[in-house]
């Protein structure tokens, strides 16, 4: 950071390409992990990896690092919501065994 | 907010400055986004309910997609959203030639995606995945639960595929806008920015499509 203070124009720049680097290491993971005999591991790596690939895309591409409050909020109540339709659902089909 | 250009330039007489300007639009596209969530999330929420109750059916019949050529239309979704950081970039800082560029590349990418994906359903079509009449699964007894699986693939998809589509023309017409337009650059920066939210967020669906339809172990 401190080299690049003079210009944040580049500063921006190399954040968004180490970003895209990253996600593509991330995709590479991914694919590997497919052959990994991990058993019932196999779908939570392949999520783990997923969710790092989407907070990467939410924090840096759609700048919710610098965004205000307010849009910080709606973006997590939108996972919130989300969050809440699954979870019921699945304790109502857990129910109906 | 970060150092927008902020002179008022192109701000509509109710609001007081470009950056209470920036703060409405961009809150009104992140509630858009919010309810765009629960449109996916519907499909998502099926997905996973029809998975625990058929996960043999969903295994056999997620071996049957073209992994490869979802992981291209991976890597081309993520790079077309690199190009759309940029192009948000550029418009800030009044780059009107690097700005169409990267405008007009997230496009071409996002157009490469709807190719090969077009194959894709021709070569499921081909062989009769297709859910209906013609179905057939010939390396499954009961396909009734395969059929389940092809029906959330081809739904899920497919509505990913529309919203790309909106995306590629969106970015067509900023494109074509602001070369044509004799205003400063960045006085379309905050359109550039709302069409890269909604580009950003169509690229979030398919990580999360990607992994769960090609990648079931």
């Amino acid at each position: 950071m401190p080299q690049d203070m003079t210009n944040p124009n580049a500063k921006a720049l190399s954040i968004y390409r180490n970003v895209a680097a990253l996600l593509g290491l991330l995709l590479i993971a991914t694919i590997v992990a497919r052959w990994m005999p991990l058993g019932r591991l196999n779908l939570i790596v392949a999520l783990a990896i997923a969710c790092a690939k989407a907070t990467l895309v939410a924090v840096y591409f759609m700048h919710l690092r610098q965004a205000s409050r307010v849009n910080r909020v709606f973006a997590t109540v939108g996972i919130l919501w989300l969050a809440i339709l699954i979870a019921l659902t699945l304790v109502d089909y857990a129910q109906r065994g | 907010m970060t150092e927008l250009p902020c002179d008022n330039l192109n701000v509509p007489h109710h609001f007081d400055d470009a950056g209470q300007h920036y703060d409405a639009v961009s809150l009104g596209m992140w509630i858009f986004l919010a309810t765009e969530v629960m449109f996916f999330g519907g499909l998502f929420t099926a997905y996973i309910i029809y998975r625990m109750r058929n996960p043999e059916a969903f295994a056999a019949a997620g071996h049957h997609l073209y992994m490869w050529l979802g992981a291209v239309n991976t890597a081309i979704l993520l790079t077309s959203s690199w190009t759309m950081a940029l192009a948000v970039h550029a418009a800030k800082h009044d780059d009107r030639r690097a700005a169409v560029r990267k405008l007009l590349l997230t496009a071409g990418l996002g157009a490469l995606f709807l190719l090969i994906k077009a194959v894709e359903y021709y070569l499921d079509a081909h062989e009769h995945l297709v859910p209906g009449a013609t179905f057939r699964a010939s390396w499954s007894q009961p396909t009734a639960n395969v059929q389940l699986f092809f029906f959330l693939y081809f739904v899920m998809t497919g509505l990913h595929a529309v919203h790309m589509l909106v995306g590629v023309g969106v970015m067509l017409t900023l494109a074509a806008r602001a070369s044509m337009s004799r205003k400063p650059m960045r006085s379309l920066a905050n359109a550039v920015d709302m069409a890269g939210l909604y580009w950003h967020f169509v690229d979030i669906v398919w990580i999360f499509l990607f992994p769960l339809l090609y990648l079931v172990a």
